[in-house]
């Protein structure tokens, strides 16, 4: 664990201000992604038996097909819970070990869907979060009067209250887009694998749940957007952000 | 010597959609109701010993209800909307910006009704509708006795609610003591009868309170005026900075109820721009109505925000 000093704006004069290890908010980030590919797997694999107790064959591949809007009891309750249940609408296909088990829904999840799948549940966990960290930590600042304002205050406060470090490098075309590059991205900082190891595919995921929390932070100060990030080379990482234009409310 | 003093008449909590999210309604001290209870003017030396707990208990019952309907109230509030989309609309004409969310003075409705604005920056507005004349402090009594409604003031904070009033309003004085000068034809407003030495005491600690209360007053004297000057200077005209505490208070209880993960925002105010539900979160409206509640112009604070 480590003991930095505490920094503005969560300094102690904030009477709600609570700490937490940075070792643990490792972990959990770390945890967090192998979570969601089991979580995914699992739903998968209850939503195909769900399917093969359908009536006819047919219904059963339509279901396990197409995207689910009412999962089966238990599902939903059991795994995705509180600000999960929107995202227990998206189904792919069935996962590996449902499709040797399944006779009529042989469908194999396949790597698409299931990055698909996965990538859904992890932005939405980012995005609740998000939504939290921004209603919290705009609490004692100055007010946003422009877009700018907002991602400025997202590179800075919200950054350094996640990641423990501002955004290097700000870009934007003043057309609603907005590139963030961190050359030294927390979440990132640690991996290493052997040479030709696929490093930067295998990082990826890791970055599906700053982009919900980036997500989300923009949705609770008014602007909707879309997050895209990306890796090109590894401890570095790169959020586009693209402003929905017509829906921000600032 | 009592004081007619400001209270809260109604918080609203409206959502980014311009959805209505919250509304608490305070009762409001009326004089009209409990007039019929008046006390010698002699006898103000004794206060303790005047009061009896049947009293006290009547005037609670009778002297306090709210001052308009919850229609009256949610229209009051739909109304501010205007108001502060015309201030945003200003400050973005004149390019310079609004500092903070605080908004201030909103609008005053009547003479007695005013409203208060703070706008989060996440687009969330609180707004509260403060009663000029809601809430009779009598400062010959413990710094607990103070009319607001039916509900006693033990609902402030648990324990040492009393002595922490006290001691704030002392620290607060000190600062606006020296406006405390015109305040003196305030305290005898015309349309109010003599009220002074009647003090709300909730039902089941009155009797202990009224026996304590002898011993306690000299100790505290001392620091006495300062908390009525304070009051009663902040009863002149409010001032916005005096609303502050309140509204970050009902930010922070904002930002609880966020951070139950039962709550999901986007339920409440719709990303799509229009609409959402109301909170129904028991434990927020119990915040709201213990800020609304405990909010006394001058003393800063709340205990637990």
């Amino acid at each position: 664990m480590t003991f930095q000093p505490v920094m503005p704006p969560y300094n102690s004069s904030d009477p709600s201000a609570s700490f937490v290890g940075s070792s643990c908010l490792d972990f959990l980030l770390i945890e967090m992604v192998p979570m969601a590919y089991r979580v995914a797997n699992e739903l998968e694999t209850q939503a195909l038996d769900a399917a093969t107790y359908a009536v006819s064959p047919s219904n059963a591949a339509t279901l396990a097909g197409g995207p689910v809007t009412s999962p089966p009891p238990g599902i939903g309750g059991a795994t995705g819970g509180g600000s999960m249940k929107s995202g227990a609408g998206t189904y792919g296909g069935a996962s590996s070990t449902a499709g040797a088990t399944g006779a009529t829904g042989t469908r194999k999840m396949d790597e698409e869907e299931e990055r698909d799948a996965v990538f859904y549940r992890l932005e939405m966990l980012g995005y609740r979060v998000g939504q939290g960290l921004a209603e919290r930590f705009s609490r004692d600042r100055p007010r946003f009067n422009d877009t700018l304002d907002i991602i400025k205050f997202l590179c800075k406060d919200l950054w350094i209250a996640v990641f423990r470090k501002q955004v290097d490098n700000l870009r934007t075309n003043h057309r609603g887009v907005y590139v963030l590059t961190d050359n030294t991205f927390r979440p990132l900082q640690r991996m290493s694998t052997e040479a030709g190891g696929q490093a930067v595919t295998r990082a990826q995921p890791f970055l599906w749940f700053p982009c919900g929390v980036v997500r989300g932070a923009l949705a609770a100060m008014g602007i909707h957007a879309t997050v895209h990030a990306e890796s090109t080379e590894l401890p570095s990482a790169i959020f586009q952000i693209k402003t929905i234009p017509g829906s921000t409310q600032q | 010597m009592a004081t007619i003093v400001p209270s809260i008449a109604c918080l609203g909590v409206i959502g980014r959609n311009n959805n209505p999210l919250h509304l608490t309604i305070l009762p409001s001290y009326n004089p009209s109701s409990a007039s019929a209870i008046t006390s010698d003017p002699e006898k103000q030396q004794q206060p303790a010993t005047t009061i009896s707990a049947s009293t006290t208990a009547s005037s609670a019952a009778t002297g306090a209800s709210p001052l308009r309907t919850p229609l009256q109230f949610s229209l009051l509030l739909s109304s501010t909307l205007d108001i502060f989309e015309l201030r945003a609309r200003a400050h973005a004409a004149s390019g310079t910006g609004a500092l903070s969310g605080d908004l201030g003075l909103l609008c005053a409705v009547d003479e007695r009704l005013a409203c208060y604005g703070y706008e989060t920056n996440t687009g969330v507005r609180f707004v509260a509708v403060v009663d000029m004349r809601g809430r009779l402090l009598d400062p010959t009594l413990p710094s607990t006795t103070l009319i607001h409604g039916a509900i006693p003031e033990t609902d402030r904070s648990s324990g040492g609610g009393a002595g922490n009033t006290g001691a704030a309003g002392g620290g607060a004085g000190t600062g606006t003591g020296t406006t405390g000068d015109d305040t003196s034809g305030l305290v005898n407003l015309p349309s109010l009868p003599p009220l002074s030495g009647i003090g709300i005491l909730s039902p089941t600690s009155s009797s202990t309170t009224v026996t304590t209360s002898s011993s306690f007053i000299p100790g505290t004297s001392s620091r006495k005026p300062s908390l009525v000057a304070s009051i009663a200077s902040a009863s002149t005209g409010l001032r916005d900075a005096e609303l502050k505490p309140l509204f970050k208070a009902m930010q922070t209880s904002w930002v609880r109820l966020l951070q139950n993960p039962f709550f999901d925002l986007d339920e409440h105010v719709l990303p799509g721009g229009r609409g959402g539900r109301k909170i129904t979160s028991k434990k927020f409206g119990e915040d709201m109505r213990r800020l609304g509640m405990g909010w006394i112009p001058g003393v800063g604070g709340f205990e637990g925000f």
